[in-house]
């Protein structure tokens, strides 16, 4: 074999290294490019397109989110009715904040050639050319695009181009603002229409940063941190004309609120779904006789490390063997864990947490009040660098920012320990979801003396955890299967007895063999996709529930080159 | 002969350093982040990319990446398995790689001897025309359609195999999988045994040791298949190719934690560490397999060891 050959041979390999990401998902090769549009558009002319307000309301209103919901996507999707969706945030009065806003999208056709005619006139142009880029990472992106560039060729008579990239490209494309109008999505950090909203405002730093209204901005920060934040109704009632405000301008066009479609024993049940928190596993009963319960996840375990996780499947198995001071019952409401009462004072700035006397770690040390605050302070600390630490600015801890970017020592963070079970934390400002984000991951204690003693590994191996939750991590292999069994040591373990002995969960990205092996009774809770949704329809473990995620089409007023 | 091994073996290691930088280049390249949160502030994504070391310019990373890669530190990975060192990540996957890979070159190439040489011995019979179908059949069937085949039929409508890995049952789980690979090998061992074997049975040597009264099982086995051998060992370097490739979907499939299925994830997520060590074991392996064809050659057959060393 001589060198060129050899070379060559291995050349192959690497480009297979390097290009699958992209070509393998950029279906259509011969698609326009990416700044799209023919050549007689320049960038100038495109961000005047994209800022006429009528352009943008001609677009919204062609396009029937009913149909790309039911006819398109039919996996349990809805089209949305404003830019919050469904069923995930409740207002004071418990209502979803979606029936007390109401639809303010609507599918009008006439209105549509109406606006178009009248962005005509005010823009001097004739016809337009515009591009939808979207991701290839899963199928909806896909097909959405396609039935909306067919519904705005159709009735607006405009041409439309669509441009296909991995995720990470177009967010990457969208950072630059080097696209026009990009399909992309928000899953909500916490149960309030905030989390949507604040996406919009100037300061933010995300790609949506285009978008300047110093009205909009007055009307969250009065909500958020003004006059109206200790005032639940009047803090709703902003929230809601904030939402107005987008919706008439149209900043980015609502498209659809993401269905998931399951397969899950119907021996099953138990398994909490929540829209803007962790999935809860830790409460599943079953029927069957070896009380063992094996969960088909989709993306596999990135780290059992709670302060540098960022995705579900980690955060929802760091939830079974840890916990929070609070964990959330079936309606997302929390309920007592770690701490058994807590105290509010009256501006509602400063939570004093009573730690369970039962309360301990599987070591046989107590769970304490200094466990949460050198793990907060971990957490918020430059050296880890988590990706995560924005949370505690999130819900507003006290100079969370400044002992991010090292301005301020790591004591200043609000959160002391009063005596070894009893935490205080201080807040900026009264938050009102504050409570129900205590049992997110992020803000589980961690144990110092352990994770010194563990640091070079620490939670690499089951026996490089510390637990305290439900379950203890009994089996880890790698990349494959992760096994829990319950822990005896948990406070509340003599209540356990119901709950399954066993919970394993199964890494299989292959959505096929997942559901063939449900079929086989191998399997018993099974996430669809896809065109499995419309092929399992019928099979009694069939179960759908509406997502927290909305998709937006973002539209780019200041496109660069 | 030793002049001739040296000699690749030192082509097949700078081969390799090649495919390193490449790499690093096409990574660099390659547009995207592994922080692709977007809550993340563009302040949180600086402090990340100084922990992680991606700040640096470009030569200095390859450097750093290289002289710790000598020393057997193949770096972090930081989105896979967050600060986990990389080496340790690939142990076990590759493990079950290996042995699932060289289980499906074994069978495929056992299985596809024996029908090349069936379908050679008796020409133009049905295990001729079977021979012809498999060997079609397996070239023309992506791995992927053929797997979930696999784990459809003789996974659950059948209950022969099961359709999903276990740990409880390794075994029995390399099955699917194993079948799946050997698909590949098969249809082209098949393909070449039965043409070059047809070829040899009808050449004048043949005909002299026949007429010198060797008998058949001898003639076969030692005068016919050692020269039909040569070709086959030519198409073994592809077929591996092919080997590799079809392991990410198969491992897909059957839910084998295996190699193919961590590249496919590291390179989606920007896994930059991750997804060089995997290509550069997966570069490795074919650059391994090559030199031991090259060596296998010259031993099969004088001729060429004399004629390369010559050149």
């Amino acid at each position: 074999m001589n060198f060129k050959k050899a070379l060559t041979a291995g050349l192959a390999i690497a480009m297979l290294a390097g290009c699958s990401g992209g070509s393998a998902n950029t279906d259509d090769s011969s698609s326009a490019p990416e700044t799209a549009a023919p050549e007689t558009s320049s960038a100038e002319q495109l961000s005047a397109q994209y800022s006429n307000l009528n352009f943008r309301l001609a677009l919204s209103y062609a396009i029937d989110r009913d149909q790309i919901a039911n006819l398109v996507l039919k996996d349990g999707s809805v089209g949305l009715e404003g830019f919050i969706p469904r069923e995930f945030a409740y207002g004071p009065d418990g209502k979803d904040y979606r029936d007390t806003a109401g639809n303010l999208l609507s599918y009008d056709p006439d209105k549509a050639v109406e606006c178009l005619n009248k962005a005509k006139d005010e823009l001097g142009v004739d016809n337009f050319t515009v591009s939808i880029l979207y991701e290839t990472d899963s199928e909806a992106p896909g097909k959405v695009s396609a039935a909306i560039q067919e519904m705005w060729t159709n009735t607006l008579g405009i041409n439309v181009n669509l441009v296909s990239k991995t995720k990470k490209e177009r967010l990457a494309l969208m950072n630059a603002l080097t696209y026009e109008i990009g399909l992309t999505r928000w899953g909500p950090d916490y149960a309030d229409p905030q989390t949507y909203l604040d996406l919009f405002k100037s300061d933010t730093t995300a790609y949506n940063g285009y978008y300047f209204n110093d009205e909009y901005d007055a009307l969250l920060n009065k909500a958020e941190t003004g006059e109206d934040a200790t005032d639940p109704e009047k803090r709703w009632a902003d929230m809601i004309e904030a939402e107005k405000m987008f919706i008439d301008d149209m900043v980015a066009i609502p498209v659809f609120q993401n269905g998931g479609a399951y397969l899950i024993n119907p021996n099953v049940t138990g398994i909490e779904f929540h829209n803007a928190a962790v999935d809860s596993y830790r409460s599943i009963v079953t029927k069957e006789e070896d009380k063992n319960v094996t969960i088909a996840i989709t993306s596999d375990l990135n780290t059992m490390d709670h302060h540098v996780a960022t995705d579900g499947t980690s955060f929802i198995m760091q939830s079974l063997i840890i916990g929070g001071l609070v964990a959330l019952d079936a309606e997302g409401q929390p309920v007592p864990d770690l701490a058994s009462s807590w105290d509010i004072n009256d501006d509602g700035t400063e939570y004093t947490f009573h730690i369970r006397e039962d309360a301990n770690w599987s070591n046989g040390t107590p769970v304490t009040a200094d466990d949460f605050v050198y793990a907060w302070r971990r957490l918020d600390s430059t050296d880890l660098a988590s990706e995560y630490a924005f949370m505690l600015d999130t819900i507003c801890v006290k100079n969370a920012q400044a002992v991010f970017k090292g301005e301020a020592a790591p004591e200043e963070l609000g959160i002391e320990a009063i005596d070894s079970k009893t935490l205080k934390v201080t807040l900026t400002q009264p938050v009102g979801y504050f409570l129900a984000l205590m049992s997110f991951p992020s803000f589980f204690p961690l144990n110092q003396e352990f994770f010194e003693a563990h640091e070079a590994t620490y939670a690499q191996s089951i026996d490089d955890i510390l637990y305290c939750g439900p379950y203890v991590f009994s089996e880890w292999v790698e990349n494959s299967e992760y096994t829990f069994t319950k822990n005896p040591t948990y406070w509340n373990a003599a209540n356990y007895d119901k709950y399954a002995d066993e919970v394993t969960f199964k890494f299989i990205s292959e959505a096929q063999s997942a559901a063939l092996s449900y079929k086989q009774g191998e399997l018993d809770v099974v996430t669809l996709t896809g065109d499995l949704v419309d092929q399992y329809k019928s099979d009694p473990g069939f179960t759908q529930r509406l997502q927290g995620y909305a998709w937006r089409l973002n539209v780019n007023q200041q496109v660069k080159e | 002969m030793f002049k001739y091994i040296l000699k690749r073996v030192l082509i097949s290691i700078m081969t390799l350093a090649a495919i390193v930088l490449v790499l690093f280049l096409m990574l660099d390249k390659m547009p995207g982040s592994p922080f692709n949160d977007e809550k993340l502030t563009a302040a949180q994504k600086a402090l990340l990319y100084t922990k992680y070391g991606l700040d640096k310019p470009f030569f200095v990373r390859f450097f750093k990446y290289i002289t710790a890669m000598l020393k057997g530190d193949l770096g972090n990975s930081c989105v896979l398995n967050k600060n986990k060192p990389v080496a340790d990540m690939l142990k076990a996957p590759l493990g079950v790689s290996i042995r699932v890979g060289a289980l499906g070159m074994l069978l495929g190439t056992v299985a596809g001897l024996g029908l090349g040489i069936a379908a050679a011995l008796k020409h133009n019979s049905w295990i001729d025309t079977l021979c012809s179908v498999v060997s079609i059949l397996g070239v023309s069937v992506p791995a992927y359609v053929f797997a979930l085949m696999l784990a459809y039929f003789a996974g659950f409508k059948f209950g022969w195999i099961p359709i999903l890995y276990s740990s409880k049952n390794v075994a029995k789980s390399f099955i699917g999988p194993m079948i799946a690979l050997a698909m590949s090998p098969m249809a082209n061992v098949s393909r070449f045994t039965r043409s070059e074997l047809i070829d040899v049975l009808g050449s004048d040597y043949v005909m002299l040791v026949q007429a010198k009264g060797v008998k058949q099982r001898n003639l076969i086995l030692h005068h016919a298949l050692r020269n039909t051998l040569i070709p086959i060992i030519t198409i073994m370097g592809p077929i591996l190719v092919n080997l590799l490739t079809g392991s990410m979907v198969v491992e897909k499939v059957f839910g084998v934690p295996g190699i193919g299925t961590m590249m496919v994830t590291a390179i989606q997520s920007n896994d930059y560490n991750v997804t060089i060590a995997c290509a550069f074991v997966y570069s490795a392996m074919y650059i391994v397999m090559m030199l031991i064809i090259d060596i296998l050659y010259g031993i099969i057959d004088p001729r060429i060891r004399v004629a390369k060393e010559g050149s």
